[in-house]
């Protein structure tokens, strides 16, 4: 027989490292060449990564929730070809799983097959850690498979808090608002009137969905922003306390912060000042699904100058962005309502959209920021001036 | 049913109090629920064949004999002026009683704390839901239950010829009843119920055979254990008839056949050991939709479930008939019903004889780990290598140690010797853990113990064995 080492591969611009999410073939089981073997999460994404070769998975580099890094040891694959002898402390052990009593009637509760998991104590005892960190990387809250509901008439159950480690996106979405308190924010609203844009809408939407493009505001939020950012250049600039510099981006890259099951991502709209709207739509369309699936490809996640949060896609109206350092503007939308307000000296009712964005006071003042959150606003309320600058 | 019965409702119900269903009552009333039991005796059942008729009266019964064998047998080689005159058996029985009493009314009164109903009457299943409990004097009650453990252990098999009347032919329980030792006995099985009656009542003063239609004693456990308990036999003057059969008992003659041809023993006394069967035939199974197996036990899922509702634990479900079995058995079903996720998943269940000397085992032999696949090593300990062992007089006995090869993880632990009952349970932990004989080497063990022998045997298992000169491989 002979072995296969394949070491974690670099899977995106300057990763140094993944967390193993899942293995989809288990250790001693066969794998397929290019067949998806595990999934390793980025600090952004998660990456499917296929068998090179085929033959058996007989040992893992990592249990579910460890970290490894590029180019160290991920999979050891018996190609069944002669060659050299495989290590024999990586084979999968015959027989029971070494563990402790108390480690395997948790595993029960957990409803966690000890035999996926590899062990890290002596001759591959699977302890108690390996078991929660096992568990929190792939259990789901709900009762995994094979529970069966008491009978009845029980006790409620004993309520322990669950405590998991911090890691992956959290952990990235963690480090990245502990950082954003660095920067003094300040906040700027408008209350727009969204009656045109709201035409203008309707007026493209039949066009773009005979292409399959479902029309959202979304790619108006967007040409808006382009359009302010190049009035008022601050806004899409970095600001460097060390080196002592401001750097003003000559790209447009709009990220728009996406919410998923396992928390923010924000996926590039890269050079959106080149893109129409149609282009727009179908590129944030296909981010948008993307997303769901956690399949974003790195290089899409990053070199972002400006951020937008759409939160008024699930109803919210006003907030106070916090910034994704290193970007100095963040831009908020809340969602469109009826509301009253006073047209020509008396009150009338309009669709208002809330529109908001908060900047690095460090390098804006609040003149700038309200030129630009002004500058946003005027345009969505008069959406045929875009057109002025297509 | 009888028409128009009213049902009363009960929570939890448990039938059968013995180590399994009496467990399985006070787990359940400790997780909130209000619990049913119910026992053929009542009350008086608590505790079951084993507390009441079984392990521990035969515990009694095999310490006095011991005394009374070495006071006779092992003490002038101490020095010891003393002599042996005799067992007064009506004396061991009423000490027997209070042994037996003091500790069923310790079980008694934890069921009582506990908030547990006891009911007499034996259980039978009407419905998936809900039984009927009828008493010998005609009494019958229903109950509807949300959930029932079954804990109904089992009873000695019968012989055809040898029917048990309480006189000249008894059971188990019936010999260690015995008011008056019998002058000449025959034990017909050499398992380990019919072996520890058989060594205490020769130890006492009976003559005693054995009769095993297999090739020896413990014909269930590996020959090597058996083997030093056979050497005993002889030395304590037991007539075993191996590869026998008992053929007919008819005025104090048993009639035998033997590799040699027939024989016959005048007796005063027969005692029938051959197994236990299960108490599963008369529980109405089938209204719960509970089929037996071709053993008649209760197939249970891990966590000893027949039905999302119904539980089976103990001698009427499939492994080894044995207390400790049944009452771990009923933490997990008494749980499981109570809506947690549990097994019973030990790694091994722990075997102990107590015969003269006692033997002991916990996991796996050479030779079924060699069946499952696995290449192990073993390590063979002498007691004879044993300093405390000779101060007890006990030469014969041996620990070994069965490990996985190259990793050193201990599969088995195999015992014959004095206390070896006692000292299997550090074995049996070692087996749990997952520990690897540098483990046990590393374990500092006090001197001078039995206990050193599994140091000894650890150390022999790596290769580096302080005392035995020898390096053997068994």
């Amino acid at each position: 027989m002979s072995d296969y080492r394949f070491n974690l591969p670099d899977i995106g611009e300057g990763l140094g490292e993944g967390e193993i999410v899942r293995w989809l073939v288990a250790p001693g089981a066969p794998v397929q060449a290019d067949q998806i073997m595990v999934e390793v999460e980025t600090d952004k994404a998660v990456v499917e990564i296929p068998a090179p070769v085929g033959g058996t998975l007989k040992a893992v580099g990592g249990a579910p929730g460890e970290v490894v890094a590029v180019g160290a040891l991920l999979a050891v694959i018996d190609t069944g070809a002669d060659g050299s002898a495989a290590p024999a402390s990586a084979a999968p052990r015959p027989g029971r799983v070494l563990a402790a009593p108390a480690v395997r009637k948790r595993a029960v509760e957990l409803g966690v097959d000890l035999a996926a998991i590899v062990g890290t104590g002596p001759q591959g005892r699977v302890t108690r850690e390996d078991l929660e960190r096992a568990a929190a990387g792939e259990a789901p809250p709900q009762a995994p498979a094979g529970a069966r509901p008491a009978s009845g008439r029980v006790p409620p159950p004993q309520r322990v808090d669950e405590v998991v480690p911090l890691r992956g996106l959290r952990k990235t979405i963690a480090e990245s608002m502990t950082a954003s308190l660095q920067v003094p924010h300040i906040t700027d609203w408008y209350r727009a009137d969204a009656g045109e844009l709201i035409a203008a809408r309707a007026a493209l939407k039949e066009e773009f969905a005979a292409q399959g493009v479902k029309l959202t505001f979304l790619p108006f939020f967007v040409k808006a922003c382009v359009l302010a950012l190049q009035r008022v250049p601050s806004m899409n600039a970095v600001l460097d306390m060390e080196k002592g510099e401001i750097t003003y981006r000559k790209r447009f890259n709009i990220g728009i912060a996406t919410a998923t099951d396992a928390g923010l991502i924000v996926p590039v709209l890269h050079d959106a000042d080149l893109k129409s709207i149609f282009e727009l739509a179908v590129e944030i369309a296909e981010l948008a699904e993307l997303s769901r699936s956690r399949k974003v490809p790195r290089e899409r996640l990053v070199e972002g100058t400006f951020t937008i949060t759409n939160f008024g896609s699930y109803g919210a109206r006003m907030g106070t962005p916090i910034l994704r350092p290193p970007e100095a503007g963040i831009a908020g939308f809340g969602a469109i309502r009826d509301e009253v307000v006073p047209v020509d000296g008396a009150p009338a009712v309009r669709p208002i959209l809330p529109v908001c964005a908060s900047t690095d006071h460090r390098l804006n003042d609040g003149a700038q920021l309200w030129a630009f959150v002004r500058t946003v606003s005027e345009l969505l309320e008069r959406p045929t001036r875009i057109l002025g600058y297509l | 049913m009888v028409v128009g019965q009213i049902a009363e409702s009960a929570d939890f119900v448990v039938a059968g109090a013995g180590p399994g269903g009496y467990v399985a009552a006070l787990r359940a009333a400790q997780l909130g629920r209000t619990v049913t039991l119910v026992d053929r005796e009542g009350a008086a059942g608590v505790g079951g064949v084993c507390l009441r008729v079984g392990c521990i009266p035969s515990k009694g019964l095999i310490e006095a004999a011991d005394l009374a064998h070495r006071t006779a047998a092992v003490a002038p080689a101490y020095g010891l002026k003393t002599s042996f005159g005799g067992v007064d058996m009506a004396a061991f029985q009423a000490w027997k009683a209070e042994l037996v009493g003091g500790l069923t009314d310790g079980v008694r009164g934890l069921l009582d704390k506990a908030g547990v109903r006891v009911v007499a009457g034996e259980l039978r299943l009407t419905r998936p839901d809900e039984a009927v409990v009828s008493t010998a004097d005609g009494q019958a009650r229903f109950l509807r239950f949300n959930d029932l453990v079954l804990a109904t252990g089992s009873r000695p098999v019968a012989l055809s010829g040898f029917e048990v009347d309480g006189g000249d032919v008894l059971d188990s329980s019936g010999a260690l009843g015995l008011r008056e030792l019998p002058g000449k006995v025959a034990i017909i099985g050499g398992g380990y119920i019919g072996l520890e009656i058989g060594i205490a009542l020769a130890k006492l003063g009976s003559r005693v055979a054995i009769v095993e239609a297999l090739e020896g004693v413990l014909p269930t456990m590996d020959r090597r254990l058996a083997k030093p308990v056979e050497k005993r036999l002889a030395e304590l003057g037991v007539e075993l008839y191996a590869g026998s059969k008992a053929v007919a008992f008819e005025a104090g003659t048993l009639a035998i056949e033997t590799p040699d041809g027939a024989a016959e023993l005048a007796l005063d006394k027969v005692i029938v050991a051959v197994g236990r069967r299960p108490n599963s035939d008369d529980l109405g199974l089938e209204r719960a939709g509970i089929a037996l197996d071709n053993r008649g036990l209760i197939e249970v899922a891990p966590d000893r479930r027949a039905r999302d509702h119904i539980g089976a634990i103990g001698d009427i479900t499939p492994g080894p008939a044995l207390a400790h079995k049944a009452s771990a058995e009923a933490v997990v079903a008494a749980e499981a019903l109570c809506g947690r996720r549990v097994a019973f998943q030990p790694q091994a269940v722990p075997a102990v004889v107590f015969s003269d000397p006692e033997v002991a085992s916990a996991g796996l032999g050479v030779d079924e780990a060699k069946a499952q696949g696995i290449d192990v090593k073993s390590a063979n300990v002498p007691l004879a290598a044993s300093g405390r062992a000779r101060t007890l007089d006990a030469a014969d006995g041996f620990l070994q140690i069965v490990a996985e090869e190259g990793t050193g993880v201990v599969l088995g632990v195999h015992i014959v010797g004095p206390h070896a009952s006692d000292l299997i349970a550090e074995g049996a932990l070692a087996i749990e853990m997952g520990a690897t004989l540098d483990d046990l080497a590393l374990t500092v063990h006090p001197h001078p113990t039995l206990s050193e022998q599994y140091l000894e045997a650890a150390h022999l298992g790596i290769g580096q064995p302080i005392h035995l000169a020898v390096l053997g491989r068994g």
